[in-house]
């Protein structure tokens, strides 16, 4: 007879539901804060406040669809310190317990602890409101980061993930929290865009590389539906979405980042299917 | 046969002899802590970091109890197990995953999984999840 067992998953998911009302608030905001922006051209998008107003509800809407995801990187080191707690102890109540194999154990606990502290650091940062702060940034290291975010959704959405990232990439000059917003947005966007795609066929490809100009580019690829060509300008405009759920506000908000960053952003249909979304930035020499 | 529930220093030696374990978790850090458990509570353990790297071992299949998490680079752990079983693998299945997902406990129940645990999962849960696994291979 099979016997199946639940154990442990109803925090997760209050979380999940918590997270989700709060979303849905988000988007009231952030339809507000667009609307307020509009009324009055001198506050738009350009204006310092509001700008980290809009953008920091954007985030956290975004936060919003990578909760699952968050919730499965936390839970990985705190499944690994529960069962290496439990085992430690284990050893302990044996008449001669192996102290080094003990100690050896500890060390991956601490490992472990320091692993979801960093994930729940790198969360942390995401949340907080801030205004533009230019800083240098290793986008690299960036798009590693970002990566590990949404990597368990691509598992769970069965997305294989390829990077081509250029190991002499100069380093940008660039809001790191604001870049990651972009970045993130792209890669929900080509993750929700494959959703149809059949599953050997999802690939989701970023590259860098220096490009003309001495700017960094930044390539997000998908295996999607891609878009209407006639379409392509309006992608970019407040409240245009394709998605069922959009409210528009992404890609909008990603060329107000990569613009306030003296950047570039643009889209297109790829000729084997699917598209490719790329940003540019100056690099930290210019 | 009567399925006895052993504590965990209580194994019997013929147990520790004989019952292997392979777990197929791409988390580094999780599957060395599983191994551990399971092997101080007496089991031999197989460890597989990929789908791939299971399919290409015949430990995998051989194994008395696979332990298998949902989510694994390649493939999920359903289609693993379709690929083992077509090859020929009969161990019984403990499903492993942090999503605890309907649909997957279903999935799990389809492939005729023995227990479905959700991540974090403690060490009383697992050990006997995998000794019900392995008294029912015995039964069969």
């Amino acid at each position: 007879m099979c016997r199946f067992r639940l154990r442990m998953g109803t925090s997760i998911d209050t979380l999940h539901y918590t997270i989700s009302a709060l979303l849905a608030l988000q988007l009231l905001l952030i339809t507000v804060l667009l609307v307020q922006s509009r009324r009055r051209p001198a506050a738009g998008v350009g204006s310092q406040g509001n700008y980290a107003d809009v953008t920091h509800a954007s985030r956290l809407a975004l936060i919003g669809e990578i909760t699952a995801s968050v919730a499965h990187e936390v839970t990985q080191p705190l499944s690994a310190i529960l069962a290496n707690i439990e085992t430690a102890d284990m050893m302990l109540r044996q008449p001669q317990p192996d102290v080094a194999a003990v100690r050896e154990i500890l060390a991956d606990v601490r490992q472990d602890d320091l692993r979801a502290h960093s994930i729940v650091c790198r969360l942390r940062t995401l949340l907080r409101k801030r205004e533009l702060q230019l800083e240098e940034v290793d986008v690299n290291a960036l798009v590693s980061n970002v990566l590990s975010l949404v990597l368990p959704d691509a598992l769970r959405r069965s997305i294989t993930i390829r990077t081509s990232l250029d190991p002499a990439l100069p380093r940008a000059f660039a809001d790191p929290v604001h870049l990651q917003q972009v970045l993130l947005n792209l890669l929900i966007n080509s993750m929700s865009a494959m959703k149809d795609t059949p599953a050997d066929r999802r690939v989701l490809e970023v590259r860098t590389e220096l490009c003309a100009g001495n700017n960094l580019m930044v390539t997000v690829l998908d295996q999607g539906h891609g878009f209407e060509p006639a379409k392509k300008e309006k992608l970019f405009e407040s409240f245009y979405t394709t998605k069922d759920d959009g409210l528009g506000l992404g890609l909008s908000l990603a060329r107000s980042i990569v613009t306030l960053h003296g950047g570039a952003i643009w889209a297109e249909n790829r000729r084997d299917g699917g598209a490719a979304f790329a940003f540019t930035l100056p690099s930290r020499t210019h | 046969m009567q399925i006895t529930l052993y504590s965990s220093t209580q194994i019997p030696t013929d147990w520790q002899q004989v019952t292997t374990i392979a777990i197929v978790e791409d988390d580094a850090s999780l599957i060395l802590a599983v191994s551990r458990m399971l092997e101080a509570a007496g089991f031999e353990t197989r460890c597989f970091q990929s789908a791939e790297a299971a399919l290409s071992d015949q430990e995998a299949g051989n194994a008395d109890c696979l332990l298998l998490d949902v989510y694994l680079p390649e493939m999920t752990g359903f289609e693993l197990h379709r690929r083992l079983a077509a090859a020929g693998c009969r161990s019984p299945i403990v499903v492993i995953t942090a999503h605890d997902d309907p649909m997957h406990l279903r999935a799990a129940r389809n492939i005729g999984a023995s227990a479905y645990l959700v991540k974090p999962f403690s060490s009383m849960s697992l050990l006997d999840a995998v000794r019900r696994a392995t008294a029912h291979s015995t039964r069969q």
